[in-house]
């Protein structure tokens, strides 16, 4: 206990001399549980009216994972609750693409190493620019290794700061993180789903052939997580066979989720169901 | 020439009568019968339960999800009941040595004693052969078997995926629904949902 707030009053004490001074840099990480956890932000200033990016970044120690918004076969996704200025709005995660964990009959969707989940911040337009404004979070989250630890941290950012070289880490940070993480189809790319009684065949049209490629379900009882997709390359793009989840019993309307071609190259797919639309069984 | 190619026959249409027996449990068909022993050195058999419900039930005591439900009571308080009910309930361990959640019969014995745990037997499945014939995930995952031997429930034990103990009073039960409903001699209105938790500890895993 004694030790404990110890750890945390020299932060604190950064925290509120930052506060006092104006400027300087203020942030306050929180190391527990396997993993630091901190809030950054993607810009110095915050403007009216405008969206700002801001993130949880954790630092995982090597062998730990978080997940992902659809954890997979075990595990559950982060939970930010947000304490902010007086209309500051957070909205949802954006989330970076995942890896899939684990081996066998079990798999996971989630993150090692190091993770930035960026939040779109909406800024009120009565915001005056430069004006100090503090962002506070409770993050909780479930951290696994062979394990799984439930832990909370509480992370908090106070803008402007004025630590340049920080800053611009801080925004390469976002910057890589917005990178690997999904894209919206593009133009032209077409993506259709058929169901074939016990799976799924998810083409995808992208102009070239594609021999590789993964995909990652948003919805959790949608595919089966642990059954092999079967990749078949096609002349304008891929085809993936996709086994149902056992828990699906209703017919669904789309498949949706992220395809993976190479790290770096992920798409967002919301592919309409066309064919016999029948649940399992 | 021709008999070595009947007998061929013969073997490839028996390999392909058991592929059906070697695929995983699904709810709706035949829950496959089975026979692993418990921590009192019984070997419990599934088919021995015939004309019963029977509750198989997913546990690792060292994860966190399994720990919500025991250090609530919620999980003695559904065994104490609907054993009385005349349901059997049957608490499987499929962690594998070494990883977490294994444990010796003697030790899982006094376990339950001090935890006030009330199934009708735990059993032991190190190899994870059980976990493995009925697809087990997470723990907690709870499955529901009708005196037909059909499978009518398989996946969470409620509707709210976390630790937090508080979350019990507001979840809403699947076990105990499929198991009120099955009991009553209507159909299960949620077969079947994602089973949440930590994943089960199979020898292998590295998670």
């Amino acid at each position: 206990m004694f030790l404990n707030s110890r750890r945390f009053s020299i932060p604190l004490v950064v925290l509120v001399l930052g506060f006092a001074c104006g400027g300087i840099a203020a942030a306050q990480s929180f190391t527990a549980a396997h993993a630091k956890v901190s809030l950054i932000a993607e810009n110095n200033s915050l403007q009216p009216g405008q969206s700002a990016w801001v993130g949880v970044l954790f630092d995982l120690e090597k062998g730990w994972h978080i997940y992902w918004v659809n954890p997979g076969d075990s595990g559950e996704r982060p939970k930010i609750q947000w304490q902010l200025p007086a209309g500051f709005q957070a909205k949802e995660i954006r989330w970076p693409t995942p890896v899939r964990l684990g081996t066998g009959t079990v798999i996971d969707y989630g993150y090692e190493g190091r993770v930035l989940l960026p939040v779109p911040m909406q800024i009120p337009a009565d915001y005056k620019s430069g004006k100090p404004a503090m962002l506070s979070a409770d993050i909780r989250y479930l951290i696994c290794r062979e394990v799984c630890i439930p832990a909370k941290a509480q992370a908090s950012l106070a803008i402007p700061s004025g630590n340049a070289n920080g800053v611009a880490a801080d925004r390469e940070l976002f910057r890589s993180t917005f990178e690997n993480s999904p894209k919206p189809l593009p133009a032209g790319w077409k993506a259709q789903a058929s169901d074939m009684g016990g799976f799924f065949q998810l083409s995808l049209d992208t102009g070239t052939s594609e021999s590789k490629a993964a995909f990652f379900p948003l919805e959790e009882d949608q595919v089966d997580n642990a059954a092999p997709q079967g990749v078949t390359a096609t002349p304008r793009g891929v085809q993936l066979k996709l086994k149902k989840s056992d828990q699906l019993l209703k017919p669904i309307a789309a498949l949706k989720g992220v395809v993976v071609f190479s790290p770096g190259r992920a798409y967002e797919v919301s592919a309409p169901l066309t064919g016999p639309v029948t649940g399992k069984k | 020439m021709k008999r070595a190619a009947t007998s061929w026959m013969i073997v490839a249409a028996a390999l392909l009568c058991a592929l059906p027996l070697a695929r995983a449990a699904r709810v709706g068909e035949h829950a496959p019968d089975f026979s692993v022993t418990d921590t009192n050195g019984k070997v419990e058999k599934l088919s021995e339960y015939a004309g019963k419900f029977v509750v198989l039930e997913w546990s690792n005591r060292g994860c966190p999800y399994t720990q919500k439900h025991y250090n609530s009571g919620n999980m003695q308080r559904l065994q104490q009941e609907w054993t009385q009910k005349g349901v059997i309930w049957l608490t499987v361990i499929s962690s594998a040595p070494g990883k977490q959640g294994y444990v010796t019969a003697a030790d899982e014995n006094s376990w339950l004693k001090q935890i006030k745990a009330a199934p009708t037997a735990v059993l032991l499945d190190p190899t994870g052969t059980l976990g493995h014939l009925y697809d087990a995930k997470t723990t907690p995952q709870m499955f529901v078997i009708s005196p037909q031997g059909t499978l009518v429930y398989d996946g969470a034990i409620d509707d709210k995926p976390s630790t937090d103990r508080a979350d019990i009073g507001r979840a809403k039960n699947y076990l105990s629904q499929a198991l009120a409903e099955a009991t009553a001699g209507k159909a299960v209105s949620t077969p079947t949902s994602r089973p949440y938790g930590c994943s089960v500890k199979y020898p292998g895993s590295w998670f």
